[in-house]
This record gives structure tokens, sequence and C-alpha cells, in this order.
């Protein structure tokens, strides 16, 4: 029981952790093959480290 | 499966996550919009996850504790002039022959998992984890019930393949569905 109550979060943590920058998530393809989107402006975000105007 | 297989669908994995991979040619219906969104593309990516990790990435040990709640969730994509196997190597890579009609319902189910503006357009929130990939609004929640891999497998049973979203939590479970179905023989 109480090794599930140890389990339980720290599972639950790597599996948030799939798509946090810093815990894994997506990996960036080999860059020569990136295409960049065209016409999208992207919202500002003070908390993603986006600059605001 | 049967009848002959009408395009491909990878599965990419990254250790605990993995993404959607599609020709940009089998995009069909609003999904297509994403070709002229990114020119010039062969296949499209997507992937889900937790939207507070992607607008503020976790720093400190509070914000991680929280992260396991339910909440909202984004969807990245991004696109490469490559075949998933080409651009992210082919050790994390699965691509799965797709049934008729498999395109079409992978394309539908991507564009309902997309939150919409007034204007009925994905809904941008922020840049991605690296130079050319975006992160939109998910119409559906974050929860450890409904996480990227479950996310995942239902965009595969989407698909019309033979993938069971159920218990998929981990990358390994939806991982190991697809490739008994690469072993399984064709009909």
């Amino acid at each position: 029981m109480r090794l599930a109550a140890l389990l339980l979060p720290a599972i639950g943590l790597l599996l948030t952790a799939c798509f946090s920058s810093s815990g894994g998530g997506s990996s960036a393809p080999a860059k020569t093959y990136i295409v960049m989107p065209s016409g999208q402006t992207v919202p500002c975000h003070t908390g993603n480290g986006t600059t605001c105007p | 499966m049967t009848g002959p297989a009408q395009g491909s669908v990878a599965l990419v994995t990254h250790g605990w996550h993995t993404d959607i991979a599609l020709p940009a040619t089998e995009a069909t219906g609003p999904l297509a919009s994403f070709r002229r969104l990114f020119p010039g593309a062969r296949v499209l990516v997507f992937g889900y996850g937790k939207r507070t990790f992607v607008i503020a990435p976790a720093h400190t040990l509070s914000e991680w504790v929280i992260g396991p709640f339910p909440g909202p969730a984004a969807i990245e994509v991004s696109a490469i002039t490559a075949d998933a196997a080409t651009a992210y190597g082919a050790a994390h890579v699965m691509t799965l022959p797709l049934p008729p009609g498999g395109a079409a319902g992978l394309s539908a189910f991507l564009w309902q998992a997309l939150a919409k503006d007034d204007a009925g357009n994905p809904r941008l929130i922020a840049p991605g984890n690296w130079p050319g990939s975006l992160f939109y609004a998910a119409s559906s929640g974050y929860s450890l019930g409904h996480t990227c891999n479950r996310w995942s497998a239902e965009a595969l049973q989407a698909a019309r393949l033979p993938i069971d979203p159920g218990d998929v939590a981990f990358s390994w479970q939806v991982d190991d569905q697809a490739r008994r179905l690469l072993r399984a023989p064709r009909s």
C-alpha cells in the first residue's frame, strides 16, 4: 500500500513528463528535414519565454 | 486488415512519448490546410500532451507535483520533408499500412482533436519545442487516463487499425500493439 502510494505519483509525473521540454516529450527531427510554417502568428505567452511587446 | 493498403501512418516513439506521423498527401478534409501551412511538407507530425507543461514548462518541485492532475491539453504540430524513419531514425519509427478509409478516418480524428477558434480554425497557443513546430489547443483534456500515448492509440484506431487504446498509458503499450500488427500476416 505504502509502495503504491509512492509509485503512483512517480508514474504520474513520468506520464506528464511525456510532454515537458525538460522531461522528454517529442524530439525534434533531424534539422535538415524540418519545414518552417508560413504565415502563422504565435500569440504572446510570457510563461513560455516568448518575448512580449 | 482486409483489402490492399491505402497509404500509411507512422508511430514515432520518443522514450515516454509517442507521435503520429501522417504523409501530407494523406491529410484530407480540413486537415489538408496544414499542407498549406507547411509548404513542401512530405509528412505532418502530431503529438499530444498536457498544456501546462507546454506553455510554462515545470521548473520547480511544486509544478512537477501538480503535473499529473487533469488539465487542458495541447497538440504539437510539425512537418518534415522526409519520411519519418529518415527524419527521426528508423529505430524510433514504425510505419503501418492503412486499410481503405484509414487515412480519412485519421484525418478526421486529428482535425477533431484540435480545438477551434471562433472562425473555425485550429487555435494556435504557442511556439513548439523547436523552431518549426507549433502548439495548438486540444479539444480533449489531459489526465493520467488520457495521456499522449493513449491519444496516439486512439489516432491509430481512428485510422481503422486494430489497436485498442483501452488500457494504454505508456509508450511501450501502444508500441507493442503496433509491433504485433506489423508482424501479423496480411490478408
